[in-house]
């Protein structure tokens, strides 16, 4: 435990919050220093937050003082995101549990970062509607975790993560800044960046999330197979053939718990015309049972579903749920290649997973007390992220990182963007006072290789960066760049250089009967779709971009997987960036079937006017500042723009 | 006049040596309490953990707390207060067991720690005042110094609350000001049904204790069975019981009382008089007869269906649960099921929240 100023800064903690509200006897700290991972620590203190606006006040305080302080309101993540590593002072979220106000007329609702996502989403029901971040543990999550994990959970597919759905929200930077962020704000997206990151960046307080009403034809079907690679290469055929499902999970046979059936699908659909195509496509690959389920029968069946974890984990004492992440082309070979890892191991799972997605669950279950197997399964998940990383997936789809997978971030990423992030970490929170030593390899350095370009234009681009003393980055400037790199019909991805017009891009899908989300009536690039800020919510649909940095380094980062919540998220930070940050080259864009999908539509209120947070980050992406100026930005008016309260 | 305290048997009283006869009594738990995975699921039932918003008052914080009892890491002198808190606020309602993810039985662990520590804390306040106080002149001075200085001081409201009627106790205590529950109620109906006689005195007489500790008391109730109970049969005169603000709206036709059949049969067997009480005959116009809350748990899936369907026939119509582990089911079963019906638990109705309907 670290030693600090808390026995100072008591007596004005506890006038600040009530000496009812702080917490300091031994029983209070031993029973909130856990969460849902084998991690233990005990804090100093324990304090009760019962209103959302004594948080800024109280976060300076603890700032002044020197003070670590770890947010916490469930505490039911996997891997030790709310485990107070250094000590210092758990914040109890839990109290704040009000749900402000429903708008269902405009679709929105407010609520505090306290309340279970299961309660908000009976309150929804009542009014028809519902909210799309939808975890299997959503009784008993609360929806600031999961806004500050991105954990989606089965809609992911078709109505994106929990992210795609928080509208705007009040939280407390780790430097002491209370900040009112939308996500309609121009200049980069600052708002999920922020959110995403496990709270080592700051705490939220307060959320505006989309609701939706509910659909109206729900069709839940059973679809059982012989052998796992069958029910694989049928969902692979499903994506393919266009259809977006509401929902796609599968269950293996262990989690199952029968035998003569291998794996069987639950598939939710909402459009009757689906029904016949999937059914069509399932018979070719050798179904065994193919049901369409009633109301209660689909009722029974997505509990069965929910509970399949703790189902597992009756079979023996303990259980570690894991979440890669894989393209889904590559599922059939990932879950193979788990499995046969797990058998030179000798260890029991049940594999449960998000088909749509590729999000894997891989669920050990296991005896804690035998230190054997202990180890054994140590070294098993080290080499199941090592494989996992080396063919482009990602470590973590929903979990997030906390303190169990942060030596296994060095397997995913290279050491120049480890680095990026941890100058992040180092800006915005100087004296790693929120949730400290989280997320971020702290002694391992990776040991994969450094990112380099593969095509000769880049290549010429980055010279071209590294001997310039000032670069304005506009869209002449990539003029030479606009291959259409690889075209993924599997995943429905396609990767293009950021210099490519996106009505170019538009009438080349048309030809594969596919097309973008954005307007392709928007004359321009795709890169100044993606950065000038048009597109405020085109990050959804991006799951890799590849950008360069004023010193004339290349990076890369995210692959073909839908989900990634490992690390900062930086692809939604340099949307909307105006090239003030770096210069992008290349994204991987999600397509759908046309006709299927509803393109975004452009809308730009003007640039933006950056604040302290900004320049902040500009001195860690371009210290010399060679790219675009922020002080070019204030020159326009605009309407609506993030507004910072001066510090205590 | 002292005592020898070094050859003293009753030393070995002292509430933090309960640490290690607990350890030992309970040791066999240790596999058990192992099992628990943390993972939360328990979390999405409790009642008590819903409405103090805190770890400690969790069911998955109570079986941590076992485990580090029986490791003996926790010092009692120190955290008595904590600890006899974070046990006593447990309703014992058993949802935490229904929602386990490795079936543990929770609420039979939280059993075993309230009887351990009722019973030592009970012994141990008798023998510490024993131990300071040994002369009996000076003990009886306290006793007239504390009763004198009770009469001094204002009157005190307390509310006796059933298990579940916890989880509304918080708004009906906002009715009131100054109130404060009384924890010993709490077991009061769960024992009733029982029909442990023992445990019954027991109760009560840890609940005169309560009272008179507080000086001047008003007893209020919003539960009409504890009502019933206490003041028919053990001359608890002066208790309130909390009147709904709108009378008028509880003899309208569409109103269903829920009350807990076979509960009524026991209760029958136990004192034959309590049916023929005054206020009950008010309610008795509208009365749904349902099973008692034990008989609940032990009801198959299937059963429970029917159930829930034989409740269809009262869609559109109003409920009043009397008894608010009614509600907690009720509401359920309409959850679950999708019966649409309205479930007001009396604190409530009391509070207005029953009004617009």
């Amino acid at each position: 435990m670290m030693i600090n100023n808390f026995y100072k800064a008591k007596k004005e903690i506890a006038d600040l919050l009530g000496p009812q509200n702080v917490f300091c006897d031994s029983i209070s700290l031993l029973l909130n220093g856990f969460d849902g991972s084998p991690v233990k620590s005990v804090p100093q203190a324990v304090l009760n937050i019962t209103e959302a606006e004594k948080l800024w006040p109280l976060i300076n305080l603890l700032i002044r003082y020197r003070i670590p302080y770890t947010a916490r309101s469930c505490g039911t993540n996997h891997d030790g995101a709310a485990v107070p590593l250094k000590g210092g002072v758990i914040l109890n979220l839990k109290p704040l549990n009000k749900i402000e106000k429903i708008d269902t007329k405009k679709g929105i609702v407010v609520v505090q970062c306290g309340v279970l996502n299961g309660d908000l989403q009976e309150a929804l029901f009542e009014k028809g509607f519902f909210f799309a971040g939808d975890p299997a543990s959503s009784a008993f999550c609360s929806i600031g975790a999961n806004a500050s994990l991105n954990s989606g959970g089965a809609k992911t597919l078709k109505y994106g993560s929990t992210l795609a759905n928080v509208l705007a929200a009040d939280l407390i930077t780790a430097q002491g800044a209370l900040m009112h962020l939308e996500r309609g704000f121009q200049g980069p997206d600052l708002l999920s960046f922020l959110l995403k990151s496990e709270g080592t960046l700051c705490v939220i307080s307060r959320l505006w999330l989309k609701i939706l009403p509910l659909p109206k034809n729900k069709i839940t079907l059973q679809v059982d197979f012989k052998t796992l690679e069958q029910a694989m290469t049928s969902v692979e055929k499903i994506i393919a053939s266009g259809i977006v499902p509401s929902a796609l999970e599968a269950l293996d046979e262990v989690s199952l718990n029968t035998c003569g059936k291998e794996a069987s699908l639950l598939i939710e659909i909402e459009e009757d015309a689906y029904l016949d195509k999937i059914k069509k496509i399932c018979k070719e690959n050798g179904v065994t049972d193919f049901i369409v389920a009633e109301q209660k029968q689909a009722q029974e069946l997505w509990a069965r579903r929910k509970t399949a974890c703790s189902a597992l984990a009756r079979l023996n004492k303990t259980i570690i749920s894991l979440d890669p992440c894989v393209a889904r082309s590559d599922l059939t070979l990932a879950i193979k290649q788990i499995k046969k890892i797990l058998a030179d191991y000798q260890i029991q799972a049940g594999i449960v997973f998000h088909a749509g997605d590729g999000n894997i669950h891989p669920n050990i279950v296991f005896d804690s007390s035998n230190l054997y197997l202990n180890t054994q399964i140590n070294k098993a998940t080290k080499e199941i992220y090592k494989f996992i990383s080396s063919i482009g997936g990602s470590i973590s789809a929903e979990h997030g990182i906390g303190i169990e997978k942060r030596s296994a971030m060095a397997l995913m990423y290279d050491e120049k963007t480890l680095n990026l992030m941890r100058q992040i970490k180092k800006t915005l929170d100087p004296l790693n006072l929120a949730n400290p030593d989280k997320i971020l390899p702290l002694a391992t350095s990776s040991s994969k290789e450094p990112y380099q370009a593969k095509q000769q234009n880049i290549i010429a681009l980055q010279e071209k960066v590294t001997q310039a003393k000032e670069l304005k980055i506009t869209e002449s400037l990539l003029s030479q760049a606009k291959e259409i790199i690889e075209l993924d019909k599997k995943n429905w991805l396609v990767k293009v250089q950021a210099g490519c017009l996106v009505s170019e891009l538009e009438s080349f899908l048309n030809k594969h009967n596919m097309s973008l989300p954005i307007d392709s009536a928007f004359k321009g690039t795709v890169g100044k779709a993606f950065a000038d800020g048009s597109f405020k919510t085109m990050a959804d649909y991006v799951t890799e971009l590849e950008f360069i940095l004023p010193s004339g380094e290349i990076y890369n980062i995210g692959g073909k997987m839908l989900k990634n919540v490992a690390g900062y998220d930086l692809i939604r930070f340099l949307c909307g960036s105006c090239g003030a940050y770096a210069l992008i080259t290349a994204l991987t864009i999600r397509v759908f079937a046309k006709g299927t999908k509803e393109p975004l539509k452009a809308n730009i209120q003007g640039s933006f006017r950056p604040a302290t947070i900004h320049t902040a980050l500009k001195k860690i992406f371009d210290p010399s500042n060679k790219f675009n100026k922020l002080e070019d930005f204030y020159v326009f008016e605009l309407k609506k723009q993030p507004v910072e309260k001066p510090r205590f | 006049m002292s005592l020898n305290l070094k050859n003293n048997p009753l030393k070995s009283q002292d509430f933090s040596k309960n640490a290690i006869t607990f350890a030992r009594r309970y040791a066999y738990l240790k596999e058990d309490t192992a099992r628990c995975t943390r993972c939360g699921a328990c979390l999405q039932g409790c009642t008590s953990y819903k409405t103090l918003n805190m770890e400690n008052f969790s069911p998955r914080g109570r079986v941590q707390l076992l485990q580090f009892l029986l490791e003996r890491k926790i010092d009692l002198k120190e955290n008595e207060e904590m600890l006899l808190k974070c046990i006593n606020s447990c309703a014992q309602c058993g949802q935490c067991s229904e929602f386990c993810a490795v079936d543990l039985r929770i609420d039979n662990f939280i059993f075993d720690l309230k009887s351990f520590f009722a019973k030592a804390t009970f012994r141990t306040k008798y023998f510490n005042f024993y131990h300071k106080y040994p002369s009996f002149l000076f003990f009886f001075f306290t006793f007239f110094k504390n009763i004198k200085q009770a009469k001094k001081e204002e009157t005190k409201t307390l509310l006796l609350t059933s298990k579940e009627g916890l989880k509304f106790a918080s708004s009906s205590l906002a009715s009131l000001s100054d109130a404060r529950v009384s924890k010993q109620s709490v077991y009061i109906n769960e024992v009733l049904y029982q029909g442990d006689k023992d445990m019954l005195a027991f109760i009560l007489k840890n609940l005169k204790k309560e009272i008179n500790s507080l000086g001047k008391v008003r007893l209020v109730t919003d539960n009409i069975i504890i009502w019933r109970f206490l003041k028919k049969f053990h001359n608890f005169k002066k208790i309130e019981l909390l009147s709904p603000t709108d009378k008028s709206l509880l003899q309208k036709n569409n109103f269903y009382v829920i009350n807990n059949n076979s509960f009524k049969e026991k209760e029958e067997n136990l004192f034959p008089c309590c049916l023929k009480s005054n206020f009950f005959v008010e309610f008795t116009q509208n009365l749904l007869h349902t099973p008692a809350n034990r008989f609940w748990r032990s009801l198959s899936l299937e059963e429970e269906k029917l159930f829930a369907s034989s409740l269809k026939k009262y869609e559109g119509k109003t409920l009043l649960a009397l008894c608010a582990e009614d509600k907690v089911f009720y509401d359920r079963l309409k959850r679950k099921y999708k019966v649409k019906l309205d479930i007001f638990s009396l604190a409530q109705i009391i509070n207005g929240n029953g009004k617009t309907k």
